[in-house]
């Protein structure tokens, strides 16, 4: 089941990141908010959640390299 | 999952960058140009297709329990307005969404027992095969997969598909589109049907194009070409691949593309119409690229570009008209 596979290594890496790059994601991802929207729920400034889901998401895809 | 962590490479932050970048409502074709040339270098291909699975694969987690727990968490950590899932996930269908996340492949097992496939108006679906080929809709179409012994048949009864195709010499993989029909070994081509004419792309291998029809001549393709089967008759032409296939990121692309058939293609993706009533403007050319069923940025563009107006029509249709005072 190669997809079972795929789907829960997606979830352990969303949930192995840092938190403040994994809050950043899952609302992006899950949450359906617009980086102004997180900027709002957590504090701090769009750039600053641009940034955060670039390095969640690259962060991820490093991982799917091994 | 094991550890340690694996050190992330520049070309992967700058994948995820581009990820988020054409993730934008609106994208010049400038950026699109700038971001293939990126994508050029296999490492950033690489990088960029990594970046596009993590994408899709945490789509299909959206309903687990332990990642809602963390969208809980994320959302408590102040009392802040913002709710989630309250956000209008686009008012035009998957707009909002994005195609990454329609792209979701569900239930794998499930698939396998079937062979019809369709997706509905503004939806995009990934079928993997049993032999290891897949199959991406695009909006609107409609496949009928028969694998028998020695050959593995694929109906495109309508609508457009990209055929990745497991390399399996004993075993050719037939697409049919009406009467025409294409045959791979191993190889990546697209195939769409408008009316009754039929278009093949190739993006990587060689394929055999074979028009319907009694002792027509097959015509075999190479890489980065584009054949139009009409009324028998095969014409080959070198194309940009890229933009050929542009819809499997989500997206349309346009260069130089007629306004009437530009309307046309953003039309095949969305279920509330674009009705253009401008006969002095069906041949200006469009540049741009725009994400597939995002008729709110398409519109927005062309009315400002073209100074159109814009007005509500019947069932939620939207009109495209000529100012009357210029």
């Amino acid at each position: 089941m190669p997809a079972q596979t795929d789907e829960v290594l997606a979830k352990q890496l969303v949930l192995s990141l840092p938190v403040p790059l994994r809050d950043v994601f899952v609302l992006s991802r899950f949450g359906g908010l617009t980086n102004t929207q997180i900027g709002e729920q957590l504090g701090i400034s769009p750039k600053t959640v641009e940034w955060r889901m670039t390095k969640a998401l690259a962060h991820c895809a490093a991982q799917l390299r091994r | 999952m094991t550890s340690p962590t694996v050190r992330v490479e520049t070309a992967e932050t700058e994948a995820a960058a581009w990820h988020a970048r054409l993730g934008a409502r609106n994208v010049s074709t400038d950026t699109i140009e700038e971001f293939f040339a990126w994508r050029a270098a296999p490492a950033n291909a690489e990088a960029y297709r990594r970046v596009e699975k993590v994408w899709a694969d945490t789509g299909k987690v959206a309903d687990d329990p332990a990642i809602l727990e963390a969208l809980d968490a994320a959302m408590s950590r102040k009392a802040g307005s913002a709710r989630p899932r309250a956000v209008p996930r686009g008012l035009l269908g998957l707009a909002a969404v994005g195609a990454a996340a329609a792209l979701a492949i569900g239930g794998w097992a499930w698939m396998q027992s079937r062979t019809v496939f369709v997706t509905a108006v503004g939806e995009q679906r990934v079928v993997q095969l049993s032999d290891g080929s897949s199959i991406r809709l695009d909006t609107a179409s409609r496949v009928r997969v028969r694998f028998a012994g020695d050959q593995r048949l694929v109906d495109l009864e309508h609508g457009q598909a990209l055929f990745t195709v497991a390399h399996d010499r004993t075993r050719p993989f037939v697409v049919q589109a009406g009467g025409t029909q294409v045959t791979a070994v191993g190889t990546v081509f697209d195939v769409r049907r408008d009316g009754a004419a039929v278009s093949v792309t190739l993006v990587s291998g060689v394929v055999d194009v074979a028009p319907a029809g009694e002792g027509r001549a097959v015509q075999r393709m190479a890489a980065g070409q584009h054949a139009r089967v009409s009324a028998g008759e095969v014409a080959v032409r070198s194309v940009d691949v890229q933009a050929e296939t542009s819809w499997t990121d989500g997206r349309i692309v346009f260069r130089d593309t007629p306004l009437r058939l530009a309307v046309a293609e953003v039309n095949r993706y969305l279920t509330a119409k674009i009705e253009l009533d401008a006969t002095s403007l069906d041949a200006v050319p469009v540049n741009g690229v725009f994400k597939a069923g995002d008729r709110d940025a398409f519109v927005s563009t062309a009315s400002q570009v073209f100074e159109l107006e814009v007005t509500p029509g019947p069932d939620g249709t939207v009109r495209l008209s000529e100012r009357k005072n210029n």
